[in-house]
């Protein structure tokens, strides 16, 4: 795996996108929410991607901005395992009428696209970073569970499964000792996915005005109020689009690597 | 090496050395295999999972890898229906699908993978026949039609309009039969064509395969690893280890008196109907296992597993491939020693 | 010969499958994997059950483990009734009873080392508390398979297929069990490797005293390891006797034609044999009366209207056929 260029460039994205928002008190050479009278300025030596519209840095709220996200984006793609995996383990090993309950449901959500189930659930309970992390995570968990149900069952047809029954193994012990690390790849793997798919979809709400309320740093938000700035300066929108790209590209490039 | 054999040679594999290059090291596949067949002819290939005789087979048809990782030496002469004599390996490949079917054909031991699971038999043995035939599609309908007629199989024209995971395994090897000798083709390669079969089934695809020899006098290169099918079937027998010929000669000679001890250890570890020993005595088993192509044992790569080795003799040079009688060949330094 | 009652007594064993069509997966009929299978198996003797595709021998096995379910019939391990044992009294069965699978590759999780994989039976049956504690167990098994010790924390996939199927072998017998299903555990191995592997499991009858079902397509094996064969065909069993005498004499068709099927490895006895014509029937719809007379030379009228009991002709032998002047 270490050899592998996908999984090395992904990995190296991901723990430096995630050493800025740890470091980012160290790194970032203004506050964030502090605005000045330089408003709208273009990069400069003293504001490497110039300032917004209330003359805040655009730098120190790009690399606070990158806690945001990756809050936001981590948080959506554990609740989505964490519901998702069970869920998907115990339907797809056990079959019968959990399964029956479960793969409708499944079916359901994969039919409809993301952005707009967020979208609608957003606006009904409002934005917030739990809620975010919790819509998101709720609009990805039935993809997880419909892989790791796939997954259960081609494994739970293999000899070896067949062999543990014959030893007397009760299915808490097949799950936790053969069939879990069979799909642990997978999980981590898909997690990381879900992590840049609930990045991307968190930019795209905030970039329709449904994100993280201001005056907090983040990327689509800043996206979306660079709009009306770009002959200004037009790093307010670049950068953190761009930004938002390459960290959603670290996420994929790294999970699909593993897979 | 050459065999003497009672006709012109159908097919003259000369000095066939394949070898792969592979992340681990340099695979060597197949090594300085010669042998010849003549018409009429079957021509078994036994040996076990490394032996090579897979690999022997597909070069033959030229089936193996063209990519720089495949390296292959040697000649592969086949007579052609036109009389003209080409060297299989060094044939362009618009030149070796023409041979390929026509002059020579193959067939498999698990025809699921060698049929396409979307199309009807009927649309894969018309394609077949029409890809070196210039028929009407009719004509070759008729003619999938008479052939598995001829082949035993019971209502032809429920089996043309099936598809392959319609049929049992017994009529699927026919069906991969009847598309090899669609063309007539002088040699057939059978590469474990009865293994993944009953024994009842298999019984009847040789007793199949040996009518339409009689009929055609068709040749054939039996590749197998069951020397009991071996006895049924063939007339001359190679036996192949860690990619090497290791002997070689009349079926009726080599079974009678193998000088090879793989052979004979092969010969002794097999169950026998025919010589029932009281339940309780051993199988005459061969210790250890075959060796990994990319860790190949010096000088008889036999030796480790071998009840006759002797230090200093069988671990120096490798033994070279000698006539031990008219027509046999061994490869063994103790041959002459040896009971 | 016996002397005891029978450790396993199979009577009217049945098992059905569902076939399921459509979108509403109606069921369209029933696959007859194992019809009215009555058989015997005493301590310490291995019974050899043959038999082609479709003959439902590898279902009789998961049968007697309970690996799965009958439809009807009823199985009897030590005089107690397997489908009326507690979850409690089924865990204790499975330290009797074990089973080896024919694909030595799929048998083995290829996540767990070997000594992990052998000592499994142990640990879930609760006879050793951790895995450290049955290290010395698992050389002791291993050594009895002829595998070093210096196998014992490599992966499945760092083994050979002989060898993996050794370890198998290994893990059945962790729990020290009087009886073991072997299914096919030769037939994915090399011809060197079978005779290593049939060695094994003759030698490991006469050492442990086991009883054995011997499931093979290989009558020839068969012959050779055990002390009786019942011959399957589509499901039922067409006669039942000791090895020798049924392999030297058959008294049933289908044992003929599957013993004149088989080729010796002898040249000079080549000589055109009678063949068993056609396929075998679908097991969705078997033919009425006799599964086999669709292909047997000797069918009569009455062998279309009547299934053949399995009766007893001899001490010891049993066939289920009309006639007694065939084959």
């Amino acid at each position: 795996m270490m050899r592998n260029w996908r999984f090395l460039a992904g990995a190296s994205i991901v723990v430096a996108v995630m050493a800025v928002a740890g470091l980012a008190p160290v790194l970032a050479p203004y506050e964030p929410n502090k605005s000045s009278v330089l408003l709208l300025q273009t990069p400069s030596a003293t504001h490497w991607l110039g300032t917004d519209e209330l003359g805040r840095d655009v730098l120190s709220r790009l690399i606070y901005g990158a806690r945001t996200s990756l809050v936001i984006g981590i948080g959506a793609a554990l609740v989505a395992v964490l519901i998702g995996a069970p869920i998907g383990l115990v339907g797809g090993y056990f079959r019968g009428r959990i399964d029956l309950m479960i793969v409708p449901v499944i079916d359901l959500f994969v039919a409809m696209p993301a952005l707009l189930l967020a979208l609608i659930i957003t606006v009904m309970v409002g934005p917030s970073h739990q809620n975010l992390i919790l819509v998101l995570g709720f609009v990805m968990w039935p993809t997880m569970a419909r892989l790791v149900r796939g997954q259960a069952l081609a494994i739970r047809e293999a000899t070896y499964i067949e062999a543990a029954v014959a030893a007397g193994g009760t299915s808490a012990w097949i799950i936790r000792r053969h069939v879990w690390p069979n799909i642990m790849r997978i999980v981590a793997a898909q997690f990381a996915i879900a992590v840049s798919l609930a990045t991307i979809t968190a930019t795209s709400l905030s970039f329709l005005g449904l994100g993280i309320p201001p005056p907090i740093p983040d990327w689509g938000g800043m996206v979306r109020s660079g709009f009306d700035y770009l002959a200004l300066n037009p790093a307010m929108s670049l950068a953190p689009g761009a930004a938002t790209t390459i960290t959603v590209l670290g996420f994929y490039l790294g999970g699909s690597a593993v897979e | 090496m050459q065999q003497a054999t009672p006709s012109p040679p159908l097919l003259d594999v000369d000095a066939l050395t394949v070898r792969y290059r592979a992340r681990a090291g340099l695979v060597h596949a197949v090594s300085d295999v010669s042998f010849q067949l003549g018409q009429g002819e079957t021509l078994a290939i036994v040996g076990e999972s490394g032996s090579g005789k897979s690999t022997t087979g597909l070069a033959i048809m030229g089936l193996l890898p063209t990519d720089r990782r495949t390296i292959v030496h040697g000649a592969i002469r086949l007579t052609s229906k036109s009389g003209s004599i080409n060297d299989v390996l060094r044939l362009p490949d618009r030149e070796r699908r023409r041979v390929r079917g026509n002059d020579v054909a193959m067939i498999f031991q698990d025809p699921m993978s060698s049929l396409n699971p979307i199309y009807s038999i009927g649309s894969q043995i018309v394609e077949a026949v029409r890809q070196h035939r210039h028929v009407a599609r009719r004509e070759a309908v008729a003619d999938a039609l008479r052939l598995l007629a001829e082949l035993g199989v019971p209502s032809p024209d429920r089996i043309l309009a099936s598809y392959p995971h319609q049929l049992s395994g017994g009529m699927r090897q026919r069906v991969m039969i009847a598309i090899a000798l669609s063309c007539r083709p002088r040699a057939l390669i059978a590469d474990e064509p009865t293994t993944a079969l009953d024994v009842t089934i298999q019984a009847q695809i040789l007793a199949l395969l040996k009518r339409v020899q009689r009929e055609t006098a068709m040749a054939v290169v039996f590749i197998t690893h069951n020397l009991s099918v071996v006895a049924e079937v063939a007339d001359r027998i190679v036996v192949m280890y860690a990619g090497r010929i290791v002997e070689a000669g009349p079926v009726r000679d080599v079974f009678k008196s193998p000088r090879m001890p793989y052979t004979l250890s092969l010969l002794r570890s097999l169950p026998r109907l025919d010589h029932l020993r009281r339940s309780g005595d051993p199988l005459e088993a061969i210790p250890g296992n075959v060796p990994s192509p990319l860790a190949l044992p010096p000088g008889c790569t036999f030796h480790p597993r071998c009840p006759h080795q002797i230090a200093g003799i069988c671990d120096g040079p490798m033994p070279r491939l000698e006539p031990c009688a008219p027509n046999r060949l061994v490869r063994c330094a103790r041959w002459r020693e040896i009971d | 010969m016996p002397t005891s009652s029978p450790l396993l007594e199979v009577r009217n064993l049945c098992k059905r499958f569902e076939v399921r069509r459509g979108g509403l997966r109606r069921i369209a009929g029933h696959v007859h994997a194992v019809e009215g299978a009555s058989f015997t198996i005493d301590r310490k003797e291995v019974l050899g059950l043959a038999g082609e595709s479709g003959s439902g021998k590898s279902t009789v096995g998961r049968l007697l483990l309970r690996l799965i379910e009958p439809t009807s019939g009823q199985i009897r391990f030590d005089g107690n009734d397997l489908s009326q044992l507690s979850a409690a009294e089924l865990r204790r069965f499975r330290r009797r009873a074990q089973i080896v699978f024919q694909d030595p590759y799929g048998s083995l999780d290829p996540r767990m080392t070997v000594a992990e994989a052998v000592s499994e039976p142990l640990i879930v049956q609760h006879l050793v508390a951790s895995q450290r504690l049955a290290r010395d167990r698992v050389a002791e098994l291993l050594a009895l398979v002829a595998i070093g010790p210096e196998y014992m924390d490599r992966r499945p996939g760092e083994l050979s297929g002989g060898q993996r199927q050794r370890v198998c072998i290994a893990r059945a017998l962790s729990v020290k069990p009087e009886f073991i299903v072997a299914d096919e555990p030769a037939s994915a191995l090399d011809a060197s490797i079978q005779a290593q592997v049939i060695n094994l499991l003759a030698n490991l009858k006469t050492r442990l005293g086991l009883a054995m079902l011997f499931i093979s397509h290989d009558i020839a094996v068969m012959a050779h390891l055990c002390d009786r064969i019942a011959i399957l065909y589509l499901g039922r069993i067409m006669e039942i006797g000791p090895s020798f005498e049924l392999v030297c004499r058959p008294k049933h068709p289908y044992t003929a034609a599957l013993l004149s099927a088989v080729p010796n490895p002898d040249p000079e006895q080549r000589r055109e044999r009678p063949l068993l014509e056609g396929e075998v029937p679908s097991p969705v719809n078997p033919p009425s009366g006799c599964v086999f007379r669709t292909r047997c030379r000797f069918a009569i009228a009455a062998c279309a209207s009547t299934v053949p009991p399995l009766r007893q002709i001899d001490q010891d032998r049993f066939k289920a056929c009309l006639r007694d002047d065939v084959p």
